[in-house]
């Protein structure tokens, strides 16, 4: 009897002794049958569209990978939403709940640049992969942070790059430099940009900054004009270009101008003709070129009755991450972990997006984002038309 | 150029200021009448904007029925807010009626995000596109017919309130309720009479607000100017209200011009709050508000 129940302790010692190292062994958020992915989004605050925009990306990209593909080597995704407000002590709150209740693998399709900055130090503690976020400020990849992927288009490439595209292919006669730009971090890095180029090309430029949410932009628009400033590079919203465009009508003040990436927007078309004929700086390819990638993005969204999303030139910022990582997911193999998936997002070099923008990661290179082209405005088709091939910036990032 | 910068600056600085007039106006209409804060005005204000946009964009009416309507819509709606909102708590200490209206706020912000969006629409402004020239300085023709409109409402009711029997209920409500009911004033239609024009005159407010920019879910911020004017004007005062208006919608556009350099590109938005201050510490009753003496 004694050596019976002894059998039964060593047993039981045995079984709690080898549970925990087989549990020890097992990803955070993998299972043999599922994935576990999290993200927050606005869905209920000043950026409710965006969240409600992104959800239903993510809701395409899931119903792609359980139901088209079966799952990944085995595994369906499961993606865990919190609504954070865009705000950033909320965003940490349900961070902590996506990363210790949910137990979620990597955290996707994330923006903001204060809810990420509130979160960016926790990322390195837990060592939870976010995939990627399209938060626009430099401080998003640069230090990199290992856990950290940023894919969007970066202010501080458009300040150099619609500089290099004035000295470069305009060639004016006349020049005065201006930046009119939201008093951010995003602003700000739009500004560097073009303090970086002008430094280049030694070329004084003036400065017009404005408060976010400024509706007024008479003071801005005067200031430029007395200035006279004859090339100008915008670094805010649609809106605000658009509101630009039409109070500068109304003094008779007409520089060229070069919007960034968020003022290809059918939105800019607002303002209606004084729209057209602008340029802009964009790092995808927008949907009435015709690239396989739209195409290809055409027919999967209209299948789930989503073509609603497909009027955002945008989609392929947040689509191309989570068609990479689909990627990664499958080149990683069966064992996944975290610390494979990021070396595997390193690894994956050329991916195809089909045209619609190039994405790129590497060692220490958290920036998926190098390639840009310049588009002309065409207000009476409210398109945007490519004028240039791809290229990067004359001051490449990290060798600036 | 330096003087021609000025008169643009001030002209433009006057248009918005009209805006923000307009809008503290509707606030002290309810403040002369019932003696509370109606905090929900600039929400009235972007719900008059939307309705406007939705009647001639959507349904696409002609913009005077499209305007007619959103003005009858804006009054049963501001009427009903009144009765059933505000009035159940006549009586009550200030401070829950304040409450009560910030509340009404947040409803009006979440109804508008459901039911619209959270995107920028464009307005279909009735105003023709082509600016006109005074010498050198230039106005939109939106600009202008929002100054001459917030000039008309000023002349309209500064005599309504100095000389019509009407207003001078509304004010002798305000002054004291009790005494005018006694005085066989009807102190209910006096109430949401104050709310309905108050409502009106923050729905034609919206519209020059969104046809100097667009329709958007944010637009109520922008309105919110209005608190420092009604301020820097005197609580009481529907001349000081307007004047307050106009004063800050030029000072701002003159600071976030000549004092941005210096003092950083904020500066334009905190106008309007530094000189509330600065007129608070000489006349604490605003600069055309009633002096209130308390005798013991």
């Amino acid at each position: 009897m004694l050596n019976t129940f002894r059998k039964l302790c060593l047993a039981l010692t045995c079984a709690l002794l080898i549970f925990p190292l087989g549990a020890a062994r097992a990803e955070v958020g993998v299972t043999d049958d599922k994935i576990v992915l999290g993200t927050f989004q606005d869905l209920s605050g000043p950026a409710a569209y965006i969240g409600k925009f992104v959800t239903g990306i993510i809701k395409v990209w899931t119903h792609m990978v359980n139901e088209e593909m079966g799952g990944i080597h085995g595994r369906k995704v499961e993606v865990v939403i919190e609504d954070n407000k865009y705000d950033p002590v909320l965003t940490k709150t349900v961070y902590n709940k996506l990363v210790n209740q949910d137990k979620v693998f990597a955290l996707i399709a994330t923006y903001g640049s204060s809810p990420l900055t509130a979160i960016k130090g926790e990322l390195e503690k837990d060592k939870v992969p976010i995939i990627s976020t399209a938060a626009s400020t430099q401080s998003m990849f640069d230090p990199p942070n290992r856990y950290l992927f940023w894919y969007t288009s970066s202010a501080q490439d458009e300040g150099i790059l619609a500089t290099d595209f004035i000295m470069n292919t305009l060639k004016p006669e006349k020049l005065k430099l201006g930046i009119l730009y939201q008093d951010d971090e995003w602003g700000k890095d739009g500004r560097k940009g073009i303090e970086l180029a002008a430094k280049k090309y030694n070329l004084k430029p003036v400065y017009s900054p404005f408060k976010r949410g400024t509706k007024n932009l008479s003071a801005q628009v005067l200031k430029l004009k007395a200035k006279r400033v004859t090339h100008l590079y915008i670094s805010s919203y649609a809106t605000t270009y658009a509101s630009f465009l039409k109070e500068a009508n109304k003094i008779g003040y007409e520089p060229v101008i070069i919007g960034g990436y968020v003022t290809v927007d059918p939105r800019s078309f607002i303002a209606g003709e004084l729209a057209d004929g602008h340029y802009h700086i964009f790092n995808h390819a927008v949907r009435n070129e015709g690239v396989p990638g739209w195409k290809e993005l055409e027919k999967r969204f209209t299948a789930v009755g989503a073509e609603a999303l497909l009027n955002s030139p945008l989609l392929p910022m947040l689509w191309t991450p989570l068609a990479h990582f689909t990627q990664v997911l499958q080149n990683v193999g069966p064992d996944l972990t975290r610390e494979k998936v990021i070396d595997a997002m390193e690894a994956l070099q050329d991916f195809d997006t089909g045209g619609t923008g190039p994405i790129r990661y590497g060692e220490n290179m958290r920036k998926g984002t190098h390639y840009y082209r310049i588009f002309k405005a065409d207000a009476a088709n409210q398109q945007f038309i490519p004028i240039t091939d791809w290229h990067e910036p004359s001051l490449v990032w990290g060798k600036r | 150029m330096d003087y021609q910068l000025f008169l643009q600056l001030t002209l433009t600085g006057l248009a918005w200021g009209s805006v923000y007039a307009l809008v503290a106006l509707s606030f002290v209409l309810i403040f002369k009448a019932t003696d509370t804060f109606n905090f929900a005005q600039p929400e009235i204000m972007m719900l008059g904007a939307y309705i406007g946009f939705t009647l001639v964009s959507v349904f696409h009416l002609p913009f005077f029925l499209g305007f007619v309507l959103t003005m009858l819509i804006m009054a049963v709606l501001t009427a009903l807010m009144e009765m059933m909102v505000v009035r159940p708590l006549v009586g009550e200490p200030m401070l829950s009626i304040v409450m009560i209206t910030i509340g009404l706020a947040y409803v009006i912000q979440g109804f508008v995000g459901m039911t619209w969006g959270y995107e920028e629409f464009e307005y279909p402004s009735p105003f023709p596109t082509d600016p006109i020239l005074f010498g050198e300085v230039v106005i939109s023709q939106a600009e202008l017919y929002t100054i001459i409109c917030t000039a008309i409402l000023l002349v309209v009711f500064f005599l309504f309130f100095k000389f019509s029997s009407s207003g001078i209920t509304l004010r002798a409500t305000a002054e004291d309720t009790t005494a005018a009911f006694l005085m066989g004033i009807n102190v209910k239609r006096v109430f949401t009479g104050s709310w309905v024009i108050a409502g009106l005159i923050a729905a034609i407010a919206g519209t020059f607000l969104a046809s100097f920019t667009f329709v958007d879910p944010k637009m109520n911020f922008l309105a919110l100017k209005a608190l420092p004017a009604i301020i820097l004007g005197g609580m009481d005062s529907v001349h000081g209200a307007i004047i307050g208006g106009l004063l800050i919608g030029v000072m701002e556009n003159l600071a976030g011009f000549y004092l941005e350099d210096y003092l950083g590109s904020g500066i334009n938005e905190i106008t309007a709050y530094v000189v509330v201050l600065l007129v608070m510490m000489i006349r604490p009753y605003g600069l055309f508000g009633s002096k209130e003496i308390e005798r013991v």
